[in-house]
């Protein structure tokens, strides 16, 4: 449905268009009144001294995303937020349903509710281009048949300040006054990613931003889902998706390139590509080289919400159980804690049954400075059951093993100055980085690595490990260090996850027992409820900082550390 | 430890096969059949796959974990049917069996394995006691397989009962060679 824009907004922009008008296209006629010219350009002076009102729009975009589909026009979308965005939130997308990040439209609501904006809806491409395509200073042209040709066209496009086209989208970027500013058609055909890369790292790599680089990765083939495109191109950054594995001597070698020119603590957006390398060996690689990584490929209207203010006089404000120094003695139980990770706004925040049991979520907390009033969406609908917690390992997400150790304490500190921002007393750690090299025992830290993220975060309640479930435990000052003990899988049969949990409880007999679950963000919470509820009465489901609180107060679990990485 | 279950399972192969009255025996090589089975969460997604041979004397069960194809983890129950309980050093960290839970096999403790004929050729029951570790330390699940072969030869059901565990898995299986 077409939003309808308030009256004051419709008066507002009337008024100024009509004005603004007035004051450029008063003809010189002879004869005219110079008392008449003089009211209207007083009244156009003051039309435009009144305070901007930014024009925004909102448009849906397809489900899509075939290069032989609706790609070419959903990438030159995309890029056209990136540069319409410049200066101003102009352009929101409402992505499909089956889009990796679900808050388009309940964020959208939040804005129209919240800030009181209006959009105006757009439905083509061509609506889109009548606009926006003002914002745009020309056209870059990519070659469907060399999907790498795009992804060098999202860094042209950025440093450019244009829109990525196809040859069929030509002529409708001419008809809005663009001109072609770089040309990919046959450049890089027969050439590997290697090569193309190569060649767009001596081209642009000194024109970009060194504080981001997007990783377009994600789906391979025949699909691109290019969500954070608009941010990247916003940002004037470097594209790519080469690979991490070192097995790709070539590419691992250009990706190391790259990373080694970021700045220290750069962000790498976006994601690894599921065709050439796993997320381990890219946030392994990344973490080596002291970056944090900001998932996902898809994180969508980047460019726009990074320009949404806080509203005023708000603070991050969590929902604590525990009050500082508070000491809360277990019973003989099992206490059960449920973490959601990956990312709000991938999985159960808008899914049914949120607010019905205590559940901790992974706070993004790069989002407090990409995205604040994005995260202030998420603080403001918490319910007193949602506790948020500090992830993953840093500002972002890395891996502790594999972060240097003379980079680590920074890590920790700059991760800890926005825990306080988005006062978050519990901090998460997750390490993958021998995934590939361990069999799947990988998710442990050595005792030195603790006690790098206890000495820099010396208020924390606790720390909590893990993604499947780990084996390092200990307790440090009165604090307790627990890796999850059980990960609950979205496809998980309800009845053997009831039988999982009860073994559990079987195979640790000592009470209480503490019992920290990973919810796959998959899982909505009426699901991870109904499972719950089937227990019998020696469970109990708490808080986070309820359940941390107690194992230090009764640490019933066994010290344990995973080995140095090698 | 692939390699030597390997050459076992040739040596005992070549020693001779049990009788079983209704003609089938529940040696072979059997597959997975997700669809009839509990739902399982295996270590890495691995799908176990049943390697049944042995004689009176003694029985060899390997179940294999498949990645892609390729068995990257093996773990082996040797026996013999009716007799005291055979004792070996565990290896590996892995728990195969849930990857779900904090469980990890305890190496370098042993294991003992004890196994015997329900119905000769067709039917076997083996108990393992396995050592493991938890958040909590170290203890021990003592596992008890039934595995009983279909009537028409061509599907083998393992029950497993976990001492600790308040459900039976079930796993179904189907022939390899499709014959019995």
């Amino acid at each position: 449905m077409k939003p309808i824009p308030s009256l004051r907004a419709r008066l507002m922009l009337s008024f100024r268009a009509f004005f603004a008008k007035c004051a450029f296209c008063i003809p010189p006629k002879a004869g005219r009144s110079p008392g008449l010219i003089f009211a209207l350009s007083f009244i156009s002076f003051i039309a435009a001294a009144a305070p901007q009102e930014a024009e925004h729009y909102v448009m849906s975009l397809p489900e899509n995303w075939e290069i032989t589909g609706s790609l070419p026009s959903n990438a030159m979308l995309i890029s056209l937020q990136g540069v319409a965005n410049i200066g101003a939130p102009r352009l929101y997308f409402r992505y499909p349903p089956k889009w990796d990040f679900n808050f388009c439209d309940p964020l959208l609501a939040y804005y129209k509710s919240s800030r009181g904006m209006v959009f105006n809806e757009l439905r083509t491409p061509s609506e889109a281009l009548d606009s926006l395509a003002r914002f745009a200073k020309g056209y870059v042209v990519w070659d469907r048949h060399v999907r790498t040709s795009l992804i060098v066209a999202f860094t042209a496009a950025g440093i450019n300040r244009a829109i990525v086209v196809t040859d069929s989208l030509i002529p409708m970027a001419e008809a809005h006054g663009l001109r072609k500013v770089a040309d990919f058609r046959g450049m890089f055909e027969g050439q590997t990613d290697a090569q193309i890369y190569g060649w767009a790292f001596e081209k642009y790599w000194q024109a970009c931003n060194h504080d981001y680089l997007v990783y377009m990765g994600g789906e391979g083939g025949n699909v691109m889902k290019p969500g954070i495109a608009d941010f990247g191109i916003h940002h004037t950054c470097f594209f790519t998706d080469a690979s991490t594995n070192p097995r790709d001597t070539l590419e691992y070698a250009f990706a190391q390139k790259v990373f080694s020119s970021m700045k220290p603590l750069g962000i790498v957006l976006g994601w690894h590509s599921y065709a050439k390398d796993l997320e381990a060996q890219h946030v392994t690689l990344a973490s080596g080289y002291g970056l944090r990584v900001e998932g996902l490929h898809t994180l969508p209207n980047m460019s726009f919400n990074h320009q949404i203010p806080l509203t005023k006089g708000f603070r991050y404000t969590n929902r604590h159980n525990v009050k500082p120094g508070e000491r809360v003695t277990p019973g003989k139980k099992v206490y059960i804690a449920c973490i959601q990770t990956d990312c709000l706004g991938l999985g159960a925040w808008t899914k049914p049954g949120r607010g019905e049991i205590p559940y901790a979520w992974e706070v993004t907390m790069n989002w407090s400075w990409l995205a604040p009033a994005m995260l202030q969406y998420f603080y403001d609908m918490a319910t007193p059951n949602d506790y948020f917690i500090g992830s993953l390992s840093g500002p972002g997400y890395m891996y502790p093993k594999a972060i240097p150790a003379r980079l680590l304490p920074a890590v920790v500190d700059t991760a800890y100055a926005m825990m306080k921002t988005l006062d978050l007393n519990v901090f998460e750690i997750m390490d993958h980085a021998t995934y590939w090299t361990s069999d799947g025992v990988d998710d442990d830290v050595p005792g030195q690595v603790m006690d790098a993220y206890f000495r820099g975060m010396p208020d924390v309640l606790g720390i909590v490990n893990g993604y499947r479930p780990a084996h390092t435990f200990a307790l440090r000052g009165g604090k307790p260090f627990i890796s999850y003990d059980y990960y609950l899988g979205e496809k998980r049969d309800a009845a053997e996850a009831v039988s999982d949990l009860e073994e559990l409880a079987a195979l640790n007999p000592a009470r209480p027992y503490f019992l920290l679950m990973h919810v796959r963000q998959w899982s909505d919470i009426t699901r991870v409820k109904g499972i719950l509820d089937r227990l019998g009465p020696q469970f109990e489901v708490v808080p986070l900082d309820v359940f941390l609180s107690m194992a230090a107060a009764a640490p019933t679990f066994r010290t344990s550390y995973g080995a140095p990485m090698r | 430890m692939i390699a030597r279950t390997f050459l076992l399972a040739a040596v005992l192969t070549l020693a001779g096969r049990p009788e079983n009255p209704a003609g089938s025996s529940i040696e072979g090589t059997w597959k997975f059949v997700p669809a009839k089975s509990t739902e399982i969460a295996t270590w890495k997604g691995r799908i176990p796959e049943m390697v049944i041979f042995g004689r009176e004397s003694q029985v060899c069960v390997i179940e294999n974990w498949l990645e892609r194809g390729q068995v990257a983890y093996a773990d082996t129950f040797l026996f013999t049917p009716g007799g005291p309980s055979t004792r070996s050093l565990v290896r590996s960290v892995e728990w195969p069996d849930n990857w779900f839970m904090g469980v990890l096999s305890s190496a370098g403790d042993e294991r003992s394995v004890s196994g015997s004929w329900q119905t000769k050729g067709s039917d076997l029951r083996v108990i393992t006691v396995q050592p493991v570790v938890t958040s909590q330390g170290k203890t021990s699940i003592t596992t008890t397989r039934e595995f009983a072969l279909g009537s028409d030869g061509l599907s083998l059901t393992v029950t497993e009962r976990r001492s600790s565990r308040p459900a039976p898995v079930v796993l179904v299986f189907e022939r390899k060679e499709g014959k019995p």
